[in-house]
């Protein structure tokens, strides 16, 4: 059965304020070690049929291309690509040079992802990035002349501090560049993170969530009349540009993750590595699996996870997929909430399925909890 | 009279911090006994799991055995006191178990309201005072001045008291010998009818309530049968015996001495602190003085954060009750929070000391409404009705009159905060009674307050607003008339009961908006729109407003995220099974509490 693969690169020149994510800043040491211990893990899966791939982290970009060369390799040594349709790698401003992009061209990667965050600079400051506009400008530019033509753009909205109107420049400046995709975080402040601390110290404020359902609805709206579809709660895309290996987390499909942190899902079981880059590396090279966690999920727990990752996209649960996958028909199982999200103009439905309105996005944890038994 | 000359038996006041517990243990130590930590672990092996948990051990009423300095050896009986302001009459019967007292006074304190109000009662109980002067290692140890500090303002002579310090075993011979040659041994006949004071007591699941006593005259013995003189109930002896600390059968306890008598008693309602134990078959003329019947004074309501723990509450109160007499409790509903109970305090301090080990010791969690005094309600067809709980009140136009508890408060502080206490009291409705100069930088103020303003969080402003140089403490005077109202929050239109109160009417506007405020912090958002009000009868005093939720949506959700956000989500989903519902309205549990804390 063919899967998605994704690589975890728990590597970066600096932490982010707002990142919560496995990844830790002045670790170049450990990048030889680390890169043997993800082909090793790898192996574990050999055969395995790949229909995309995506490198996540951390800053991928930030390793030595020679190490992201091995990697690239790696997987194609390991696995049946010959099907694959999608090969993105994460980046950030700065780490794209002619070297590294030269490197992911020749292995294979169709798409970028490059965060930019914000267009505005004391922003970026803000959020702790360590490159600015101009950066991110060149490397764009670069990325567009070694001919990629797949590239997303990550931003955050709701920095302490924003505004409306620099949330339009933002906006206005990215589509300006015409990217295929462009991703949109409401900034959520994580526990252990700099900007948690800053929270807690009356540095920052929390984010108001009024502004940020206003910037919410603009962008919604100022995208969509640029040619940037939504079709999940974050994401935007011209047409047929969606990211398919994230399209198949929300359609609840299986993958592979390796690396530290990532978590494989088969279908049935969700395993999870270890967080720990040494214990992941040692692990391996011990030839031990570094699965730090797992948990079978009952049908019950399949079918809820079905429903919410689905609800998150345009096209919302489909009655007959879903009668295919679980045997039973939703509007029967949730005939009494499926009512009443109705009435409270959270959901909606046609004879084939049913989708979160633009207030049913808004509220959505309210929607999924009512599918929940 | 018969003197017992080789006996003393005395008790230690002290305010809170000063070192009572540590001279005390110094006190078992130098007498050769054994040291807190031994006994407390010798009793505990003696115990059950249960009583581990359910009950604070007595450890410091106590037998000590001391050669003095004059080569004879004595009997010296410790008696615990309880420790804070609620007990008064607790203490008051712990005294009068003893023919005398030490005072102990921080070298660097001084003298403190409660040391105050203690040695007031222990001069009621003509008690011998011996002062002692603690913690003397301290580098702001100022012992001349706070000798003259308790010649000053106690007239005690204090020129030759032990100066110590508890912690380091300082002089602490020097306090044995005090006790010895100041405090007079105990008298009375031992063939006498058995006449003796029960000053505490404690439930044992084995042997029933076991009654601490001091025997005045005659003796108590297994097998005879006693006599509680307020009840009239008798029950035969099964076993008496001293503190060594552990619980040590001896044959009898005669005239002077103090000890245990266990007598298969059911509950410790029977044996009552502050009455008179008689022998049944040869009862006493003349009950010992001063036994009072302890009534509530201050009320709320507890409820099982969980619906499905009220049996587990009640069992709790029940077993908390067996060791407590003065705590009542009587089941009552609630439309907002369900089944739950009424419960009475003796005063604010004793209902804190619940809640606590209700959390605590039984690991339930709780849900509290706004505490409340007894208001006495006269109405309109002449009937007099006492209400505890605002939910009860007669209708406006049904009453007369409403009267309320009122109280003498003292409060002792330095100058500096005479300013901010006295606005204090004045915005608590108190009035200005006396101020006392104890010394030339310290006050103590008398107010005469209501009740119902200190339940709220008058120690913590107190605290708050004098650093914590404070001390406090009241007593009940009276019931006085009073422009009261009931207050009551509307969410979103729906009364919610639980947070009904009384207050007087010209606080009533401040009140209303203060909580209406409050539970707008602590309310969450809904899906719509929800209005607070504070009203008094069909009359709004003061509204907000919790805007309509417009953000419940996690941003981020790919591979690696998926079993944190379902957890999330059943978190959520669990979070909202324990809100309260109020028509229409989830209210979290903290905002039922929060409301208690205003300031």
């Amino acid at each position: 059965m063919e899967c998605s693969l994704y690589v975890h690169i728990p590597f970066c020149i600096k932490k982010c304020h707002y990142c919560d994510f496995v990844s830790f800043p002045g670790m170049e040491d450990m990048q030889e070690d680390y890169v043997k211990a993800l082909l090793a893990e790898m192996e574990m899966y050999r055969g395995r049929t790949l229909r995309t791939v995506y490198i996540g982290g951390g800053t991928p970009t930030c390793m030595d291309p020679t190490f992201v060369s091995r990697i690239l390799e790696g997987i194609g040594l390991c696995f049946d690509t010959s099907r694959c349709v999608e090969a993105s790698i994460e980046a950030n401003p700065g780490t794209l040079s002619e070297e590294m992009l030269i490197c992911l061209k020749e292995r294979g990667i169709k798409r970028l992802s490059i965060g930019l965050q914000s267009w505005d600079n004391s922003e970026l400051k803000v959020l702790g990035r360590v490159h600015d506009r101009e950066d991110f400008v060149q490397s764009y530019r670069r990325a567009r002349r070694k001919g990629f033509d797949n590239i997303n753009i990550d931003l955050i909205f709701g920095i302490p501090g924003q505004t409306m109107e620099s949330w339009s420049k933002t906006l206005e400046a990215v589509t300006d560049l015409r990217p295929e995709h462009i991703s949109c975080y409401s900034l959520k402040i994580e526990e252990g993170t700099e900007f948690h601390r800053m929270l807690s110290e009356g540095v920052i404020q929390k984010p108001d969530p009024d502004l940020d359902r206003d910037m919410y609805h603009y962008a919604v709206e100022y995208l969509g009349n640029k040619g940037y579809g939504r079709y999940e709660i974050s994401n935007f895309a011209q047409k047929g540009r969606e990211c398919i290996h994230n399209l198949a987390y929300w359609d609840n499909r299986p993958y592979v993750g390796v690396g530290a942190a990532a978590h494989s899902y088969d279908g049935g079981v969700r395993r999870w590595n270890t967080a720990d880059i040494h214990r992941y590396c040692n692990m391996l090279k011990k030839g031990l699996p570094p699965v730090e966690g797992s948990e079978t999920l009952s049908a019950d727990e399949e079918m809820f996870e079905t429903i919410f990752l689905k609800l998150r996209t345009r096209w919302g649960v489909s009655f007959r997929e879903f009668e295919r996958r679980f045997g039973e028909d939703i509007r029967t199982l949730y005939g009494e909430q499926l009512k009443g999200l109705q009435r409270d103009g959270l959901i909606e439905t046609d004879g084939r399925g049913l989708w979160l309105t633009p207030r049913g996005i808004d509220l959505s944890n309210r929607v999924f909890v009512q599918f929940l038994i | 009279m018969h003197k017992h000359k080789n006996i003393r038996n005395f008790c230690i006041i002290a305010h809170i911090d000063h070192g009572k517990s540590t001279l005390a243990d110094r006190l078992i130590e130098s007498t050769g006994m054994l040291t807190k930590r031994e006994m407390r672990d010798q009793i505990l092996d003696n115990m059950d799991l249960e009583r581990e948990r359910g009950i604070t051990i007595k450890l410091q009423t106590v037998q000590l055995v001391y050669k003095a300095r004059d080569g004879k050896e004595y009997i010296l009986n410790l008696i615990d006191t309880p420790g804070h302001v609620d007990f008064t009459y607790e203490v008051s019967r712990s005294l009068a178990a003893c023919e005398g007292a030490l005072l102990v006074v921080d070298a660097s304190q001084g003298i403190e309201a409660q040391t105050l109000a203690n040695l007031y009662l222990a001069l009621e109980n003509n008690l011998e005072i011996v002062p002692v002067i603690n913690k003397i290692d301290l580098p702001s140890a100022h012992p001349d001045r706070v000798k003259q500090e308790i010649e000053d303002i106690l007239g005690i002579d204090a020129s030759d008291a032990p100066l110590i310090s508890a912690k380091e075993g300082t002089n602490i011979e020097e306090v044995l010998e005090a006790v010895v040659a100041k405090i007079p041994p105990p008298s009375g006949y031992e063939n006498a009818p058995l006449k003796a004071l029960i000053f505490d007591s404690y439930y044992d699941s084995y042997r029933g309530a076991i009654s601490y006593v001091r025997v005045f005259e005659g003796a108590v013995k297994p097998g005879m049968d006693i006599k509680m003189v307020s009840t009239g109930k008798t029950f035969e002896v099964d076993q008496v015996g001293i503190f060594t600390p552990a619980l040590t059968p001896v044959d009898e306890l005669k005239a002077g001495s103090v000890g245990f008598v266990a007598a298969s008693i059911k509950n410790v309602r029977d044996t009552r602190v502050g009455d008179t134990m008689t022998d049944a078959d040869n009862p006493t003329d003349q009950p010992l003085p001063g036994y009072k019947r302890m009534n509530s004074m201050v009320f709320c309501g507890i409820y099982p954060a969980d619906g499905s723990d009220y049996e587990a509450l009640r069992e709790a109160l029940e077993k908390l009750q067996l060791n407590d007499a003065s705590l009542s409790f009587e089941a009552e509903t609630s439309a907002a929070l369900g089944f739950g109970f009424r419960c009475g305090f003796l005063g604010l301090l004793h209902m804190e000391v619940v809640q606590e080990r209700l959390e605590r010791e039984y690991d339930l969690d709780i849900v509290t409404t706004a505490p409340s005094v007894i208001y006495k309600v006269k109405t309109t067809s002449g009937e007099e009705v006492a209400i505890d709980n605002p939910t009860n009140l007669p209708e406006a136009n049904n009453i007369e009159y409403m009267k309320e508890p009122i109280v003498n408060a003292s409060i002792m502080v330095p100058t500096e905060y005479v300013g901010p206490i006295m606005e204090l009291c004045q915005e608590r409705r108190g009035i200005f009674k006396d101020m006392k100069y104890l010394e030339e930088t310290r006050v103590v103020l008398e107010y005469e307050m209501p009740l119902n303003e200190i339940i709220y969080d008058f120690f913590d402003v107190l605290k708050s607003r004098t650093r914590g140089y404070a001390s406090f403490d009241y007593e009940f005077k009276g019931y006085q008339e009073a422009d009261l109202v009931k207050l009551d929050i509307l969410l979103n239109s729906e009364p919610v009961d639980a947070l009904s109160f009384i207050v007087h009417k010209d606080k009533a506007y401040a009140r209303g908006r203060a909580i209406a405020e409050k539970l707008k912090e602590s309310i969450p958002r809904h899906m719509f729109e929800v209005p607070i009000q504070a009203t008094i009868g069909n009359k709004i005093i003061a509204r907000e407003t919790i805007k309509a939720l417009r953000k419940d949506v996690l941003a981020k959700c790919y591979g690696g995220d998926v079993t944190r956000k379902r957890k999330l989500l059943e978190k959520q989903k669990e979070g909202k099974k324990r809100m309260r519902q109020v028509g229409s309205v989830e209210v979290p549990q903290e905002a039922f509490m929060s409301v208690l804390k205003l300031n």
